[in-house]
């Protein structure tokens, strides 16, 4: 096969490949630069769940004696007056601001056949430290479009260690262990350090943001994302109240 | 003509020095390109001519053909591939790439490109697919600093077989892999791969559809490294190399191949009642044919995604009867059929991997059909494999799970001619093909049974030993959404029942031995006096 024998339609193809080539966007290893900010604003408020979803615990189907008879459904956790925890508030496109203060070490584990925490913020280049603190063997499965993959079993007390340089796309990584199908977790690679998950009453806050207005995804695991659009005037506290319907 | 002995003879030379070294170093590297911008612009040509229909224009897998296919063409642009022998999550090295084009995916729609393309043509389609993946170019990534080790390997011996089944058992890759192996393990099928499709754990019995290779230093990566995207884990951390070695050999051994050899079944033939159940120890002494299968691809719904591939058959006969035992693994049993969820008209001639028919349990039977012509012929003339022709029909015994569960006989016979008409149920008189099937740890054994001859010579076949009578194949698979047309079948093979020798053959010989031996006694006799005369 050579140029000249080349049918029209395969060249026209690779000319429109090479034109989206040159139009597409970098990867989304989009730098994040630290610096002082001054005059920032903060965002405050809480998520609420629309319509009901209450989780009953999932009964547990083998390995008993490590796991228990059952473990708690973490997919959506609803608080008193339907509020919503762990739900990821992330302001975006922020490439310049505060300094990260998330930890560059992390540690996730496995408890009870459960991962703990069930949701984690990490930041770009993140270690992580994956312990399995069961007395059974888990594999620790990561699935995500391209941001960090892994399958290694584990065994009981022992750890799988994450290098710093292994996690460099922000993203949403999910973690399961395909030898008990109930367990899932979640890490979502921070893009830069305005990122913020609800607490148990479903509350979150987010300091120090430079003045402007900003696009907000918030993320539920179950719910899907949402996009709201907030603006930050420096030294004042802005509020963002949001409901996610049950799907 | 010539391009073709040329690529003959390097298919040749390449399998010779695969099997003489490692993976690792399977091929030469002298031939090997360098790289740079002139090969990747001509490796890209090579991909945009033979690859981009499955792979896509982006390299996403989202070709044009990719909505067909299961397991999914690869998305090229994650950094993730199966097959490696890397540590989990790290990206494949150049040769893993180069083997996985060259030797194609078996069990999958990846082909072996070693037997269309130069090697040197591998290699810089290989340097363009790095290019989808950003990670590459990243020393970080570099994966040549996380190759597994393979440094002692134990070569094969039953005492190394035995203590990898001990290991097979002690890891427990028999919860997803099943017992036997026939990839039974799970209870229900809600496996998924990394994009989210059904995914359906390796019949490990089944040697041609390993995708990595079947030979022990084949599969000593799969579960070393790890299958990416999928929930077959790397046990690097959890199993010694040595285990690993012992658990390779051990994997080896269950593989079988997928053809025997011939294409006749030998009925063999036995005094009193044929056996009922398909356990029956009698079976052993019949011996066993294989027969490859296809996906229905002949006449619209097309399906290439079958997952039973291959049957076992046998046969016994006595002076009456005629019984037929046919083996196949599934590693669900599905003994429901649903006909509301049948689907009768198709929008494309091809059904979709996914979301065109329900691909899960309990919602079509498991069955398989033994097809027989009815007109008997001397010479080679059969009729169509794909149920007959108008001129020329076949005789067809189907047999049901769904009838078998509802204690009914589970074997019905029925006419075709043609696979534009429907199956013509015989009449209830002319019903007369008795079924027993049983499904144990992922494997169907269904038995068929007839007598030899019957008096509807116009629409049934009939036994006559010394007789070579044509016997095809059709299997559905009730949990892989099969039903109808879309199904497995195969293309002729023959029965035959032995002719028994009679007593009087061995006399006869004796006879004439001694006849020969006379004449020629009496003729040296003669020969002697002759000469003394002169």
């Amino acid at each position: 096969m050579s140029f000249p024998s080349m049918q029209f339609k395969t060249l026209s193809v690779l000319v429109s490949l090479l034109l989206a080539g040159a139009l597409s966007t970098a990867p989304a290893m989009a730098s994040y630069t630290e610096g002082a900010v001054s005059n920032g604003g903060s965002l405050k408020g809480s998520v609420k769940l629309s319509g009901s979803g209450a989780n009953a615990n999932i009964k547990v189907t083998k390995d008993q004696a490590a796991c228990g008879d059952s473990v708690s459904n973490d997919t959506l956790v609803v608080g008193k007056g339907n509020t919503l925890a762990n739900v990821i508030v992330e302001i975006q496109g922020i490439s310049k601001g505060k300094k990260w203060d998330l930890p560059a070490k992390f540690t996730y584990d496995q408890k009870k056949c459960a991962f703990a925490p069930h949701v984690m913020i990490i930041r770009p280049k993140a270690e992580v430290e994956v312990k399995n603190s069961d007395s059974v063997k888990h594999n620790v499965h990561t699935i995500s479009k391209g941001v960090f993959n892994v399958n290694k079993t584990v065994a009981p007390g022992k750890s799988l260690k994450v290098k710093k340089n292994k996690i460099k796309k922000s993203g949403t990584v999910k973690v399961v262990c395909d030898l008990h199908s109930w367990m899932g977790g979640w890490w979502i690679v921070a893009e830069n350090p305005y990122i913020a998950m609800t607490d148990a009453s479903g509350n979150f806050e987010i300091k120090d943001i430079p003045p402007g207005k900003y696009k907000v995804r918030l993320w539920q695991e179950k719910l899907g994302e949402q996009i709201q659009e907030v603006e930050i005037k420096g030294g004042a506290a802005a509020t963002l109240n949001a409901s996610m319907a049950a799907k | 003509m010539h391009y073709k002995l040329g690529n003959l003879i390097s298919m040749l030379a390449l399998t010779a020095l695969a099997a003489l070294l490692w993976p690792g170093q399977a091929f030469s590297q002298g031939n090997r390109p360098p790289e740079n911008e002139a090969t990747l612009a001509e490796g890209k040509v090579i991909y945009f001519d033979r690859c981009v229909y499955c792979h896509g224009e982006l390299g996403d897998g989202n070709g044009p053909a990719a909505d067909f296919l299961d397991p999914r063409p690869r998305d090229l642009t994650m950094g993730m591939f199966k097959i490696r022998t890397t540590e989990s999550g790290q990206l494949p090295r150049d040769i893993d790439l180069f083997n996985a084009v060259s030797r194609g995916l078996s069990g999958t729609a990846m082909p072996r490109w070693e037997l269309t393309l130069s090697e040197d043509q591998r290699w810089k389609v290989v340097y363009f697919i790095k290019t989808f993946t950003p990670e590459f170019a990243d020393p970080d990534f570099n994966p040549e600093n996380f190759v597994v080790k393979a440094s002692s390997p134990i070569p094969f011996s039953e005492d190394s077989a035995a203590k990898g089944r001990e290991i097979f058992l002690k890891a427990k890759c028999w919860e997803c892999h099943g017992k036997q192996g026939r990839g039974d393990g799970q209870k229900s099928d809600t496996l998924q791969d990394g994009w989210g499709f059904k995914l359906r754990v390796r019949n490990l019995t089944r040697g041609w559809s390993l995708k990595g290779g079947n030979r022990p230093e084949d599969i000593f990566y799969r579960f070393s490294t790890g299958v990416d995207g999928t929930p077959m884990p790397s046990f690097i951390k959890t199993l010694s190399e040595e285990e690993r070695w012992h658990l390779a050999n051990y994997i080896s051994a269950l593989a079988s191949d997928k053809e025997s050899e011939g294409v006749v079944i030998k009925a063999a033939s036995m005094e009193g009642d044929l056996p009922e159940n398909a356990d029956d120890p009698a079976w052993d002494s019949a011996p066993v044919l294989k027969v490859p299968l296809t996906g229905q691809v002949l006449a619209q719904p097309r399906w290439q995604n079958i997952s039973v591939d291959m049957v076992e058959a046998r046969a016994l006969y006595n002076g009456q009867d005629i019984a037929v035992l046919v083996v196949w693994d599934d590693p669900f049993k599905d003994t429901v059929h649903d006909e509301s969820q049948e689907i009768k008209e198709f929008q494309t001639t091809y059904v979709k991997a996914f979301g065109d028919i329900p691909r899960k349990p309990n919602v079509f039977r498991d069955s398989v059909a033994l097809q027989f012509p009815v007109k008997m012929r001397d010479g080679a003339r059969k009729p169509h494999f794909f149920r007959g022709e108008t001129s020329d029909p076949v005789n067809m015994w189907v047999w049901k799970s769904d009838l078998q569960e509802q204690g009914v006989n589970s074997a019905e016979e029925f006419n075709a001619k043609g696979f534009q008409k429907p199956l013509a149920l015989q009449p209830g008189e002319s019903q007369q093909v008795k079924g027993m099937g049983t499904w144990k740890d992922g494997q169907w054994r269904v038995v068929l049974t007839r007598s030899l001859k019957n008096e509807d010579s116009r629409n049934d076949v009939q036994f006559e030993p010394g007789r070579l009578i044509p016997i095809a194949f059709n299997v559905w698979d009730g949990s892989n959404g099969e039903h109808g047309l879309i199904m497995s079948l195969s293309d002729w093979r023959f029965i035959a029942l032995e002719a028994s020798i009679p007593g009087s053959l061995y006399l006869w010989t004796i006879v004439v031995m001694l006849m020969v031996g006379l004449a020629e006694w009496w003729f040296v006799r003669y020969s002697r006096n002759k000469r003394k005369e002169i």
